[in-house]
């Protein structure tokens, strides 16, 4: 059985940087990086380092159906219950991905073009087509933004 | 791209009412739910960049063996763990700067010897659930000791309080009357008052106090730090058994808001400025200015209800209402003037506002006058004794 996708309750969405990431000292985040179904509210990047050989989220988007994604050299991932969580051994950076979040990186991890993922996930999560891939392609910019994933032609 | 962070709007939404105990447990629910999934993920980041970095550190310490038998818990019991307090000790030593910086890793010894602790700890978790000294809360408990604790626990307390060596604990048990079993008993009995007077506060109470540590020569009523977050010390200052009750609240509302701050931290530059609480005229900086507000609405809104429901103790909650309410008039326009709070931290500044407001409609002058009749009440009382 599929499972049914998170709706948060009610809350009107609030402009905020996330500050979940606090310094935990190993110049180290466990960011919660949930991301759900419902529009509005914005997902601010908090990603400050650069790295040259990675892509801007103004780049990239909209991507073609055919666009494939990888994680990026140094990105490992580990799987804990329904989540995922992402270390960047790079930018010596972690980050907490809940179960919505983890099924698109699971695709990601197998290298599936952006149709793909957007069919698959719209079938589990029971979503209009549309709605699948709003979610998707903003998770996967943000995963762009962040320094986790790349676009690839092969 | 449009899109809306369940998380960001979750606690914010859990904010904007103050985060008190409430009927429903979802707040507090998905508060500690958010924060035992950080820890655990901050031990897997962890144990990621340590095999990372130094695989052999990893291996030979026995780090990677405890960290599969970790993984191999259920969800509940790793939730457990993840709130056991010397966990969350270990935890936050563990990733410090000094210890984990890369280059030192082989040569770190104290790194090594902390990993290996780790093992430790997943035992001594073990034997904490069979401890027989600890009050039962619904499903959960909450572990009574003196000086029998875990020695992270131990580390991390000073400088609240410096434990003392074996000879005089053996010493100060032996010629204390005030035995850890009696506290047991006036704890319980505080307790209960308390669930009769704030069902919801003593339903979450367990879920964030997890050690209640007895020490009968400490010199403050209680104290609480959120570098050993979980546990709160008591000593046996407090003369009544409303005392104890306001303590536990008292230490209750700081484990909230260590928890909160796990996720948040409320307040940027806190150390910038120092006030003088308005209740104690104690000297604090603005993270500690803000902790003891939210913690005296906490127990205006605790005291109410028991002047409601013990008649009893209606006077001296009334009075004690009518002190904490002129302390949160000086403190609300200090806390309003200062701009260092974070998004999140003004968005629960604000509910705590509107807390005041409404506290002020219940308690403002209708709580000295009620002082005022208290004690006409009571002087007629001694006058009728008298005749």
């Amino acid at each position: 059985m599929s499972p049914k996708p998170p709706w948060p309750p009610e809350p009107p969405p609030l402009p905020e940087p996330s500050a979940a990431g606090a310094d935990l000292g190993i110049r180290t985040w466990v960011e919660t990086v949930r991301k759900t179904l419902a529009s509005s509210g914005e997902v601010r990047a908090s990603h400050s380092g650069e790295r040259p050989s990675r892509e801007s989220a103004a780049q990239s988007a909209p991507f073609q159906p055919q666009t494939l994604f990888e994680a990026l050299l140094g990105v490992k991932s580990i799987e804990i219950d329904h989540e995922v969580v992402i270390s960047d051994f790079l930018q010596d950076k972690h980050f907490r991905l809940n179960g919505t979040a983890a099924f698109i990186w699971r695709m990601v991890l197998r290298t599936a073009s952006f149709e793909e993922i957007v069919k698959e996930f719209a079938r589990t999560f029971r979503l209009p087509r549309e709605k699948g891939e709003e979610v998707t392609a903003a998770f996967l910019l943000d995963m762009i933004d962040k320094g986790l994933v790349v676009r690839t032609t092969h | 791209m449009m899109l809306q962070d369940a998380f960001q709007s979750h606690i914010s939404f859990c904010l904007r009412s103050g985060f008190f105990p409430e009927e429903d447990s979802l707040k507090s629910g998905f508060l500690l739910e958010e924060v035992w999934r950080n820890r655990q993920a901050t031990l897997l980041a962890f144990a990621g960049k340590l095999q990372h970095d130094a695989p052999e550190v990893y291996e030979k310490t026995g780090f990677a063996t405890s960290l599969s038998a970790f993984r191999e818990l259920s969800g509940p019991q790793r939730r457990e763990f993840t709130e056991y307090p010397p966990f969350r000790i270990w935890l936050n030593r563990a990733i410090r700067p000094q210890s984990c910086a890369a280059q030192n890793y082989p040569p770190n010894t104290d790194l090594a010897s902390r990993l290996a602790g780790f093992g430790r700890l997943l035992e001594s978790f073990g034997q904490c659930r069979r401890n027989t000294h600890a009050l039962r809360i619904g499903r959960r408990s909450v572990e009574v000791a003196r000086f029998d604790i875990d020695p992270l626990i131990r580390e991390a307390v000073p400088p609240s309080y410096d434990f003392p060596d074996e000879a005089k604990q053996q010493k100060m048990s032996a010629g204390s009357i005030y035995t850890l079993q009696f506290f047991f008993q006036v704890v319980t009995v505080a307790l209960q008052r308390i669930c009769v007077g704030w069902p919801a506060a003593y339903r979450d109470f367990p879920r964030f106090v997890r050690m209640i540590i007895h020490l009968p020569d400490a010199e403050f009523r209680s104290c609480s730090a959120d570098r050993y977050s979980g546990v709160i010390l008591l000593s046996s200052i407090d003369e009544s058994l409303l005392d104890l009750e306001e303590s536990l609240i008292h230490e209750f509302g700081h484990q909230i808001l260590y928890n909160v701050m796990e996720l948040d931290p409320l307040i940027v530059d806190a150390a910038k400025r120092t006030f003088r609480l308005p209740w104690s005229g104690q000297v604090r900086d603005l993270y500690g200015y803000f902790h003891a507000f939210y913690i005296y609405i906490l127990l205006v809104r605790y005291l109410e209800r028991s002047e409601e429901s013990r008649r009893r103790d209606e006077r001296r909650c009334l009075r004690r209402i009518a002190e904490i309410m002129s302390g949160l008039r000086v403190a609300l326009p200090d806390l309003q003037a200062n701009g260092s709070f974070t998004p999140r931290g003004r968005i629960l500044f604000t509910a705590l506002e509107q807390q005041i407001h409404e506290l002020e409609i219940r308690h403002g002058d209708s709580s000295k006058r009620k002082v005022k009749a208290c004690r006409k009440q009571a002087c007629s009382r001694e006058e009728l004794a008298a005749e």
